[in-house]
């Protein structure tokens, strides 16, 4: 059975004065548990729109997001959201960090949230991941004190806190030079290689989608084969 | 775990806008202060005018019935008869006066009372006060000088002349300081008291005294007997009489008893000065209400500040929501920073006021001071107030930062993202 299967996904937005605009059309597919998948396509075509549904922050407008068993689609906000936290990570282009908290603060956050373990043992998992991504020696740094690169570094261990079923980057090297997007996609590459850990990378860089297991590419909202 | 993180978020939040925050604690803090120095100049100066009056003043006046029927005290009548009204002595005057008759059978029965510690009859008159430079309208009251010292202490209050020698010489008058002045005669002067009826009293006075209460201050005291010689009165009639209970707090229970037993009007002090200490309470009520408007003025100042830190904010409260924030938690994070500028606000406005109260306490009170010892403000503080005033000023914070609150609450993070993304 696959970790994540999308059925018949539409998805729909309000648009003043004209009929709502049909960003996703129908889309299905499925992902597998330990896949690396890379979504691709035109500027506009519905990959951030696709990649938030299948990732918990929004509802469809029509069909059916399984993540594991449960759907998505009929989840009530609340429901949503504690999913979100304990199965889902986000890494975004603007990785977004809380510009007040230091390096090891932002990656407890998401496991504080949660609420299942103690500070300490969340400030010792939050310490470990940072290592992992290599910023052991970063830790109470705060995000204005790291490069672009480390920026996005600690957001992938931040995603990664809970140990979540699906890893969601959209466009994480979007923003950064050549040197630092190899080493991001390494890591990534690492981590689902290593952990086993499935991961959905929007991306429109060549480079990027070559070295993903597999390219799911989506035109004018639908996906093409 | 989950309401410290919160309290770290609100306060880093806060802390960001530092300014701002500090100002608007400063707008709260403000308002609490002010409102803690009125309510203590108020309740002051209604202590300390309570203190004057329950010091200078019968705790109770006992009075005749309207209309000259004399009323034998109830608990005179032989049992079996209760409640009958026996006309005694009556003099024949329907006249509106409202004298006691028989007054030494009241005072004797009233004595009898648990709780009294002086009982002293007097008679009151209205005359003309005629002096070598001078004639005006008096108000004469007499009374047993040992008996009414112990209730109104005239003499630890007298300025000229002395007591002793009003009480020992019954053609003596004691004058208040006002109207020692009005007719500008001093101890040892002469001074003519002329009753309505055309009795005269030549007397002499013995003592100037003043007490702050301006009523009394325009009265003079004479010797009960002779006020009954003025109003013509037979020696066991009295105008009325005046009680100090030894506990205060008994007064009222006092009066009940004193009026059931005696069938007489009975009257506290409180009920005498009722109109003062109403016009205290509405004076106290419209100034607080105007402090009131200043801490909810203060309430706007906080809705801002979070205001401002919800729209600077918006990222990371999408981020929150996306990493598993509900949308109750993020209402709870936006309350905590509300109710965080109140407590603030409200702690430093309590020590300023603290602090404001107790120097407050050291100025001078204008006007005179009778015995020319310092007379400072009375700043009356109680816990309380105190109490009352912060838990108002963190309720003003708290619903100020209900509408910022459920306004980042509503924000969907999608909306957020795509606007940063695309
Ligand atoms: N709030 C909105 N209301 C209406 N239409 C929107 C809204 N946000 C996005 N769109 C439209 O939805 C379509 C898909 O947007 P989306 O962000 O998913 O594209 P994308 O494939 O991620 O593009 P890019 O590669 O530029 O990031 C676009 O045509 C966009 O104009
Ligand atoms: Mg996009």
């Amino acid at each position: 059975m696959s970790l994540l299967e999308a059925r018949g996904v539409t998805k729909e937005l309000a648009v003043a004065g004209a009929p709502p605009a049909r960003i996703l059309d129908g889309v299905s597919l499925s992902v597998a548990r330990g896949e690396f998948v890379a979504i691709t396509g035109p500027s506009g075509s519905g990959k951030s729109t696709l990649l938030y549904l299948l990732g918990g922050l929004d509802h469809p407008t029509a069909g059916e997001i399984l993540l594991d068993g449960r759907n998505l689609a009929a989840m009530d906000d609340e429901a949503l959201t504690l999913l979100r936290n304990e199965a889902i990570g986000f890494v975004y282009q603007f990785h977004f960090l809380l510009p007040e908290f230091t390096a090891l603060e932002n990656v407890m956050m998401p496991i504080l949230a949660g609420g299942r373990t103690t500070r300490k043992e969340a400030m010792a998992r939050a310490r470990d991941l940072l290592g992992e991504v290599g910023l052991a020696d970063r830790l109470d740094h705060l995000p204005r004190q790291l490069s672009g690169g480390q920026q996005q570094r600690v957001s992938i261990a931040r995603a990664l806190a809970n140990k979540p079923l699906l890893l969601c980057a959209d466009e994480p090297t979007g923003n950064l030079d050549t040197a630092n997007t190899e080493r991001i996609v390494d890591l990534l590459l690492t981590l689902n290689r290593t952990m086993n850990q499935t991961v959905l990378v929007v991306t429109h860089e060549g480079s990027v989608a070559d070295r993903a297991g597999r390219e799911i590419r989506v035109v004018d909202g639908k996906v093409a084969s | 775990m989950a309401p410290r993180m919160l309290l770290g978020l609100a306060w880093r939040h806060l802390a960001g806008q530092r300014r701002q925050s500090l100002l608007t604690m400063a707008g709260v803090a403000l308002g609490v202060m002010v409102l803690l120095v009125i309510s203590a100049l108020m309740n002051g100066l209604l202590v300390s005018f309570r203190d004057t009056i329950v010091e200078a003043a019968p705790h109770l006046v006992i009075t005749g019935r309207e209309g000259g029927t004399r009323t034998a005290p109830r608990m005179l009548l032989p049992e079996g008869l209760p409640g009958a009204v026996v006309q005694l002595a009556d003099r024949g005057e329907p006249s509106g006066r409202t004298d006691i008759a028989h007054h030494p059978q009241v005072v004797e029965a009233v004595s009898r009372l648990d709780g009294l510690s002086v009982v002293s009859p007097y008679v009151a008159t209205q005359v003309i006060g005629a002096t070598a430079a001078e004639t005006a309208p008096v108000f004469a009251r007499g009374v047993t000088p040992a008996l009414a010292d112990r209730v109104v202490g005239l003499s630890r209050r007298i300025r000229e002349g002395s007591w002793a020698a009003f009480a020992a010489d019954p053609g003596t008058v004691a004058l208040g300081r006002e109207a020692a002045k009005t007719l500008d005669v001093g101890p040892g002067e002469r001074l003519r008291l002329i009753a309505s009826g055309g009795q005269v009293l030549d007397g002499r006075v013995a003592a100037v005294f003043a007490t702050g209460i301006k009523a009394l201050d325009e009265q003079a005291f004479i010797h009960l007997k002779v006020a009954q010689r003025l109003e013509e009165l037979p020696p066991d009639h009295v105008t009325g009489l005046e009680l100090r209970a030894q506990r205060l707090d008994q007064v009222d229970a006092l009066r009940s008893t004193l009026e059931a037993r005696t069938g007489l009007v009975v009257e506290t002090w409180e009920q005498t000065n009722a109109s003062i200490f109403t016009l205290f309470r509405i004076i106290g009520t419209i100034t607080r209400m105007l402090v009131v408007f200043t801490i909810l003025v203060a309430g706007f100042g906080v809705a801002n500040v979070l205001v401002t830190v919800v729209l600077g904010k918006q990222k990371d409260i999408s981020l929150l929501r996306s990493i598993g924030f509900t949308r109750d938690r993020i209402l709870g994070l936006f309350l905590i920073e509300g109710l965080l500028l109140g407590l603030g606000g409200a702690l430093a406005g309590a020590l300023l006021g603290f602090v404001a109260c107790t120097l407050m306490g050291y100025i001078p009170a204008g006007g005179d001071n009778e015995f020319g010892d310092q007379k400072t403000l009375v700043m009356a503080q109680d816990a309380t107030t105190y109490a009352g005033t912060m838990v108002l000023a963190l309720l003003v914070c708290l619903v100020a930062s209900v509408g910022p609150a459920r306004r980042a609450a509503g924000l969907a993070p999608v909306d957020v993202l795509r606007g940063e993304t695309t």
